[in-house]
């Protein structure tokens, strides 16, 4: 569940910065793209890093 | 190190006479007028009657529907999924304007819900109330972001 809430914001949030953001609809498909797995990778990041400590 | 201080670089240089941003690059904002003003007012309205609304009376169906399809998913996940709660001003405690405020961006959902008593009751026994929470907060702060993205469009802003 933890996992599917966060894919599901990271897609939504993602979608909509990259409408706002961007002009171009290929501009758009690349900044969402980067901004899924940016949101993705850097909360898993930060996850394992305070996995030592939980 | 002879202690020869190095010249300093000649200001015709091309770090400093580049020329300034022509007006021609930046985006043109058209000029004021009544109907500019009405479409404008139009579609942040509809933007926040309906998220996506303002940029399909804008013609811009495509992302029109993708707005809807994020905000709207995120607020029914917020919701129905993850049973989260919309807030409401209590005067006891004046910081929960704020996240009154977040879920207002919502605009006619959510004084649709507040029509209808739907979503304002507190499930914290529910392991996902919090995601819920937070699921509908961003989505009225992603709404009020739309809604001005059709802002600019509307007064040629943006395109």
């Amino acid at each position: 569940m933890h996992l599917l809430a966060m894919t599901l914001f990271a897609l939504c949030v993602s979608t909509v910065f990259a409408i706002v953001t961007k002009e171009d609809p290929r501009e758009q498909f690349r900044y969402a793209v980067k901004a899924f797995f940016a949101f993705l990778g850097i909360a898993l990041a930060i996850g394992w890093l305070m996995y030592p400590f939980s | 190190m002879t202690g020869a201080r190095e010249p300093d670089p000649p200001t015709d240089s091309p770090a400093f006479s580049d020329p300034p941003a022509s007006p021609a690059s930046l985006p043109e904002v058209k000029a004021w007028s009544p109907q500019l003003a009405l479409k404008a007012m139009l579609a942040c309205a509809a933007a926040f009657t309906i998220p996506g609304a303002g940029h399909a009376i804008l013609g811009r169906w495509i992302r029109a529907m993708l707005l809807c399809a994020a905000i709207l998913g995120m607020f029914a996940a917020g919701l129905f999924l993850f049973e989260g709660k919309l807030y409401t001003f209590n005067p006891e405690e004046p910081l929960s304007i704020f996240p009154v405020i977040a879920n207002a961006g919502l605009g006619g959902i959510y004084a649709l819900c507040a029509f209808l008593r739907a979503g304002f009751d507190a499930r914290p026994e529910v392991p996902t109330y919090e995601y819920g929470n937070a699921f509908l907060l961003v989505a009225g702060l992603l709404n009020y972001l739309a809604a001005l993205d059709a802002f600019d469009i509307a007064i040629g802003r943006k395109k």
